[in-house]
């Protein structure tokens, strides 16, 4: 059963999925769905061995194109909507021990293009209306294939908190005639000690208001809305970009680091949003190397934030990080 | 960039992309086109 059901406090959409406790959880050792079919595997998702990269509709999808009829009735007070949408998957790479640090930068060239055309497939059609592109990596991020894949989700709607960052920056755009992200960049770059690296399109920082301890955002220097503005020298420079924080980051501890990746770019609803800019967010949930950060009380029952890190020192430890990845 | 679209048995879709060589060299590293080295070179000899 899939149904979407209105949280009329929090004035946002909450999608039932059932199907998906039936999904894979910890398959067999040795076994894995999204390593290529052979003979000694048998099959599984990926009929051919070799490829650049492979999207695939999820087999254990939160959002449908076909989507059953909502199993409960809805009411003024609590609307139920169906749940309709795709949810893909998205491979990078045929060999199961890879990770997006160890891709080569050409591969993920080759991924920024695949999602910038899944961004636009999707976007195009008229039942959706927000593109999330996003990786969750590790155990602690509850991953459990550990085959080297991202995700992207087709909403009906625009997700809450993409609505909270689309209102903030409308809002400052009609105040201040400029775009939020370029002014906080802005800042960034004065300010130099939360930068981790520039380059010449794009630039990545600890934003001054992090909520997570390592969280890094990766921004075009260039006011675009999604990953289909960008030039060609741009896709580049963000294949760069994205290596050298994902190796920063496994440099970090000394092991491969968790993380959510996060793709913000504007909606596909319709409506203009010029005032928007186009970023990547990444979350990863350790604050030390053995420590993690949960949300719990304060940020799942209120929605406030505490950090037990400075992002300027977070950003200096990155930095350094960063340098024994360059030696 | 090519796209193979392929529907399996449960009507699920999926989609090999592929890449020429040609398309996955940054552009300040490209050579240029046979042609336009002939054009370039016949500019040079003045024709």
């Amino acid at each position: 059963m899939s149904e979407m059901r209105w949280h009329p406090l929090l004035e946002q959409w909450i999608i039932t999925a059932t199907h998906r406790q039936r999904r894979t959880y910890h398959p067999p050792r040795g076994y894995c769905p999204f390593c290529p079919s052979s003979k000694a595997r048998g099959f599984t998702e990926v009929p051919r061995a070799e490829y650049d990269i492979v999207v695939f509709e999820n087999r254990f999808p939160t959002l449908q194109q076909h989507p059953p009829r909502p199993a409960v009735l809805g009411s003024s007070l609590t609307p139920v909507g169906v749940s309709r949408g795709i949810c893909e998957v998205v491979l990078y790479s045929p060999e199961h021990e890879q990770t997006f640090a160890g891709l080569p930068i050409v591969q993920i060239y080759k991924l920024v293009r695949v999602w910038s055309d899944r961004y636009r497939e999707l976007g195009a059609r008229r039942f959706v209306h927000y593109v999330l592109i996003f990786e969750n990596k590790g155990a602690p991020v509850g991953v459990t294939l550990t085959h080297p894949h991202g995700q992207i989700y087709a909403f009906p709607f625009v997700p809450s908190l993409i609505e909270r960052e689309l209102a903030a920056s409308r809002r400052y755009f009609s105040r201040e005639r400029n775009c939020l992200k370029c002014a906080l960049a802005a800042r960034e770059r004065r300010e130099r000690k939360r930068i981790i690296f520039s380059s010449q399109y794009f630039e990545s920082f600890v934003p001054f208001y992090a909520r997570w301890p390592y969280e890094v955002h990766v921004q075009p220097r260039r006011h675009v809305q999604d990953l289909t503005q960008l030039t060609d020298g741009e896709r580049w420079s963000l294949a760069r970009m994205l290596k050298r924080v994902t190796q920063t980051y496994d440099a970090l501890f000394g092991f491969s680091l968790p993380y959510m990746m996060l793709l913000h770019q504007q909606p596909t609803d319709g409506h203009r949003h010029g005032h928007y800019h186009f970023h990547i967010e990444f979350l990863p949930p350790n604050r030390t190397a053995d420590k993690l950060k949960y949300l719990a009380g304060s940020e799942t029952g209120a929605g406030s934030f505490s950090n037990d890190t400075l992002p300027e020192q977070t950003a200096a430890a990155l930095r350094r990080a960063m340098r024994r990845v360059k030696s | 960039m090519k796209k193979e679209d392929i529907r399996r048995p449960d009507g699920r879709y999926l989609i090999y992309y592929s890449f020429d060589p040609s398309e996955t060299t940054p552009l300040a590293s490209r050579k240029p086109p046979k042609r336009a080295k002939r054009r370039a070179a016949a500019r040079r000899r003045g024709r």
